[in-house]
């Protein structure tokens, strides 16, 4: 790929990398460190082959491993960041503005008590909007195997979100 | 009424076709059974809230700044990989040449001649130690990946 390319290609695929990053790690300044090794090794010599799907799957693969051996480095356990100012700038009007955070910040909890494999493959599927062959690329599992596993990670936090509906008054 | 077994298995296949995932066959097979299925019905609209909610979660930003300084990082870091590598490699190029040319040369000074040689061989022996010693060191650096 050439130079000028690669950095299109990366752009575009950078948000979606620090978010996968964030995610996986819990803290911004760890998905920035991911983030960075794996724009350096997109530069380096064994970079990206069309060969292997697209740019955005390989990328999110590369982020991915840096992140579990950034995870494993430094035992820490992740923690879901939530970001308020995100909100803010979003909607003008305060009551869907209001109805947004309470929903969003009930998806975000449920979301966050997942088993790390399911809270990955949801937000790989329903936040970057991946193919189930980009998913097969990135987890490296077959790709016969996304659907059902994204359908347990859907049907669970389904579960826990009914769950908490049926705790309110 | 609809079979429960039959429910049991469209279940997963609810998903791939929330996701445009199945086969045409399968799709139409979902089709007919949650039109006559309103546990299905239900089912697939529960899951398609799920997608819309953790589609529509706020995740946090990167920055521009830190983007553009990042970007810029990784490709000074190559760039200065191939700058390095065409220093040394030209430079190997010329001593090269260089001795060649001095070993072939006619002089009536062989102590002379035998002196720088020697002042060669032992310059290489030290770059070519800095080198090793480098080496060593980006395996413990983080970004190892990168290619001098
Ligand atoms: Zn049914």
């Amino acid at each position: 790929m050439e130079r000028a390319q690669l950095r299109l290609a990366l752009e575009q695929a950078a948000p979606s990398g620090y978010a996968l990053a964030l995610q996986l790690l819990g803290s911004r300044e760890d998905a920035a460190d991911a983030l960075q090794d794996a724009v350096v090794r997109a530069f380096g010599s064994d970079s990206y082959d069309p060969a292997q799907g697209t740019f955005k799957a390989w990328f999110l693969a590369v982020v991915r491993n840096r992140c579990l051996d950034l995870r494993r480095q430094r035992q820490r356990r992740p923690q879901v960041e939530f970001d308020e100012t995100t909100f803010a700038a979003a909607d003008a009007d305060p009551e869907t503005l209001l109805a947004r955070d309470e929903q969003a910040s009930l998806v975000a909890t449920e979301l966050a008590g997942l088993p790390a494999e399911q809270r990955e493959i949801l937000i790989l599927r329903e936040y970057l909007d991946l193919s189930y062959a980009e998913i097969a690329r990135v987890l490296s599992v077959p790709a016969g195997t996304v659907m059902s596993r994204l359908h347990r990670a859907r049907s669970a936090l389904a579960d826990r979100l009914r769950r908490r509906d049926d705790d309110r008054p | 009424m609809t079979d429960r077994s039959d429910c049991d298995e469209i279940d997963e296949l609810l998903s791939g076709h929330i996701d445009g995932e199945l086969t045409q066959g399968a799709r139409q097979r979902v089709e007919i059974h949650v039109d006559g299925c309103a546990r299905c019905a239900a089912r697939l609209d529960e899951l398609k809230a799920v997608r819309a909610g953790v589609g529509a979660l706020p995740i946090a930003q990167l920055d521009r700044e830190t983007w553009r300084k990042m970007m810029n990082d990784a490709s000074a870091r190559t760039t200065r990989g191939i700058g390095w590598l065409l220093l040394i490699g030209g430079g190997i190029a010329v001593l090269g040449f260089a001795i060649y040319e001095f070993l072939l040369a006619e002089t009536d000074t062989p102590l002379l001649k035998w002196g720088l040689i020697a002042f060669y061989v032992g310059l290489g022996v030290l770059l070519l130690a800095v080198i090793r010693q480098r080496m060593l060191a980006r395996k413990t650096d983080r970004y190892k990946d990168v290619e001098i």
